[in-house]
């Protein structure tokens, strides 16, 4: 799903020549401001259609998921039921990353080839990113209170993600922080770039300090330490989480560039009028 | 183009010289804040011990962090920086310079001041170099990094606010590995590992912090 | 380093001497994401002054920006005959000299500190004659060990103009001059001007204001 959906997101980067009938009105106006306009107004085709299957595979994977996590997988012997908090915590945490991630490489890419959609994509995935840390956090904090008596430690692992709360934080606020909207997306990307220091101190905070955190038990080098009952939820709501995070992305980035064209075509107006 | 490099720091420093204030209120603030905790938290000689290094630290970040967004915001006011992009040296050498002036005018007196908080919090005498070498590796990577941070809400509506927001999560392993060096030659355990990886975050940001300030300040001035 | 400085100042004195050409050429520029203008072209040569005229708005301080290097035109190019301005950037900066709507001068220091101090920063440096020189034909030499902070806003400007005449550049890029200046100091400018186009020299004027100046070419925005 995900590659189908990189792919998609391709299409649309490397074919900006395409254009709906209502962009040829403004391309014979003003051939730039076509090439501007006419890769979003394809994305946003191609996005439509999209959009209800990609929702359709969130809400199947998430109905599978919670199955397998509520009902069909066994109880920890330690933990006991507590451990279901993991099918959501963990899928959490490595969203948060992924959308980081994801929001860095647009970032690298709008900087570098200068891609106006690269920038929109960036600013949309932030807040969605930001929202999976913070649910990671909360489901952290929560597991935390019954396992090790304390909803918050100041550990690695934890401080780093809170980190990466924060660095969410101001590239949303980036984001809005200036008149100029290009100087907007030029300092939140450098700020993304920058951030991107922090993601294999999260990784491997487990691993290089001595923490309350358990150390990694799925992704390592000699395979998963974790039982296959417990896989497979965990595998479904991940894949499910990242279905919503790019059935979510695609509405944000749909009204993104929605409002955009209407300043454009205020200002068209505007211009008629005098 | 060390000619240049050393006429910005002339430069720098003589105005900030001029202008008087500056330098002390930094001081003045770094000072303040240290002595506000021990005010609220009680004369308990073990207890400020303990917290004196974390004491120190945030300190020391809460006053660089003072006078951070002057480094570049008077010059991006009056069109200083402009004259800057177009003089005839690369811009990296006047941002590389205006940071270590900073330093100069930031790091080195809370450098100088911290044995007296240490004092105040009665830590003992024999983690004095650990502290003050901890200090010494810091505080250039407080300047670099708040530099970065400074560039980018150069300008923005609400800068004031902004410029705390973007600097303080990026310089929290600063303070963490600061700390922990001090706090450890206070508890008698090896110190090395702490001011090891201090000194890596310290050459970290000294490649990477002035290429990507002067790049952000480029495109500010756009 | 040192070689290339020598390279360089070799080619702009030779430049000076023969004819040059400075070319914009399909120009686009946008201003927040909105376009200004588009398509357009301009040309000066070696002795001749270029005015832009035009309504507020008309982007007659984005053409100057384009023209300085600072900011990127969307489409088009600008070049001197001998390439262009961001290949050969360096070479580039040493040919131009800006004054812009602001000043760059810095409050706290007097006149001659400030002048001294860009003169140091901005390359190559000309010598102390070269700077009395300047402050003595715009009428400055009675202030010069006065404070920025106690001169008029015309004063400022004089100043601000002065530096035209330390940079030793080829072109002029001039937005505005005559904002706050009184009829002598407007005197003194397009006499400076006309010094500078004897020279070989350009000048690129953006102004509102008729400028009394027999200019070669023309550009109106609208």
């Amino acid at each position: 799903m995900r590659g189908l959906q990189n792919n998609a997101l391709k299409i649309s980067l490397t074919h900006p020549s395409f254009g709906s009938k209502s962009d040829k009105i403004s391309r014979t106006q003003n051939n730039d401001m076509f090439n501007f306009l006419a890769n979003p107004a394809r994305f946003s085709r191609l996005s439509s259609k999209m959009k209800p299957w990609v929702g359709c595979l969130t809400l199947c994977f998430l109905l599978f998921g919670l199955w397998f996590a509520l009902l069909s997988s066994p109880a920890d012997y330690q933990q006991g039921d507590t451990v279901r908090i993991m099918y959501v915590h963990v899928p959490c945490a490595w969203m948060a990353m992924f959308a980081f991630l994801f929001l860095s490489t647009f970032s690298i890419i709008g900087l570098i080839w200068r891609h106006p959609l690269a920038h929109v994509i960036a600013q949309s995935a932030a807040p969605i990113g930001a929202c999976f840390t913070l649910l990671c956090l909360i489901t952290g904090s929560l597991w935390g209170k019954p396992m090790w008596g304390t909803w918050w430690v100041w550990d690695a692992r934890l401080t780093s993600v809170l980190i990466l709360f924060f660095l969410y934080l101001g590239v949303i606020t980036l984001h809005k922080a200036f008149d100029d909207p290009v100087r907007c997306e030029k300092s939140a990307a450098i700020l993304a770039i920058f951030g991107l220091i922090n993601l294999p101190v999260i990784k491997f905070s487990v691993d290089w300090w001595n923490t309350l955190h358990q150390p990694a038990s799925v992704i390592k080098m000699s395979g998963p330490s974790i039982h296959f009952s417990m896989l497979t939820p965990l595998f479904l709501v991940a894949v499910s989480f990242i279905c919503f995070f790019f059935y979510v992305l695609l509405i944000r980035i749909e009204s993104i560039l929605a409002s955009k064209r209407l300043e454009t075509l205020h200002r068209q107006c505007g211009r008629r009028a005098q | 183009m060390i000619r240049a490099f050393k006429s910005t720091i002339h430069r720098e420093l003589i105005l900030l010289y001029r202008r008087g204030s500056d330098l002390c209120l930094t001081v003045i603030f770094f000072l303040l804040v240290a002595i506000l905790f021990p005010l609220a938290l009680g004369p308990d000689q073990g207890l400020l011990a303990q917290i004196g290094p974390g004491v120190i630290w945030v300190s020391a970040l809460l006053s660089s962090m003072l006078t951070i967004d002057r480094i570049f915001y008077a010059d991006f006011e009056d069109g200083s920086l402009e004259q800057f992009v177009l003089s005839t040296h690369p811009f990296g050498i006047f941002v590389f310079a205006k940071l270590s002036a900073h330093w100069l005018t930031s790091g080195l007196p809370i450098l100088i001041f911290s044995p007296v908080i240490g004092i105040f919090y009665s830590i003992p005498l024999a983690s004095y170099p650990v502290l003050i070498l901890s200090i010494a590796l810091g505080t250039p990577a407080l300047s670099l990094i708040g530099g970065v941070s400074a560039a980018l809400s150069l300008g923005a509506r609400r800068g004031g606010v902004l410029l705390p927001l973007l600097a303080l999560p990026l310089l929290v392993p600063v303070l963490i590995f600061g700390t922990a060096a001090t706090n450890a030659a206070i508890l008698g355990t090896p110190v090395t590992p702490s001011l090891l990886l201090l000194g890596a975050v310290l050459a970290a940001t000294l490649a990477v912090a002035p290429p990507i300030t002067t790049i952000t300040i480029k495109q500010a001035i756009n | 380093m040192l070689i290339r400085n020598n390279v360089s100042i070799e080619a702009t004195t030779s430049v000076i001497i023969g004819t040059m050409k400075f070319v914009g050429e399909n120009l686009t520029c946008n201003r927040s994401g909105r376009e200004i203008f588009s398509k357009l072209h301009f040309e000066v040569r070696s002795g001749e002054v270029l005015v832009i005229t035009g309504k507020n708005g008309a982007g007659k301080t984005s053409l100057l920006r384009l023209m300085t290097g600072l900011s990127r035109p969307v489409t088009g190019s600008i070049h001197w005959d001998d390439g262009d301005i961001f290949c050969f950037s360096e070479r580039h900066r040493q040919r131009v000299a800006y004054v812009g709507h602001t000043d760059a001068l810095k409050s706290v220091l007097t006149v001659f500190e400030n002048l001294q101090l860009w003169m140091a920063i901005r390359g190559p440096s000309q010598g102390k004659e070269l700077l009395k020189k300047a402050l003595s034909t715009f009428g400055l030499s009675d202030l010069r060990d006065t404070p920025v902070a106690e001169l008029s806003t015309g004063q400022r400007r004089r100043v601000a103009l002065s530096r035209l005449l330390t940079a030793d550049s080829t072109l002029w890029l001039l937005d505005e001059p005559t904002i706050a200046l009184d009829d002598d100091a407007i005197g003194i400018l397009i006499s400076s001007i006309c010094q500078h186009r004897r020279q070989g020299g350009m000048a690129v004027i953006a102004t509102n204001a008729p400028i009394d100046i027999s200019a070669e070419r023309m550009l109106d925005l609208r």
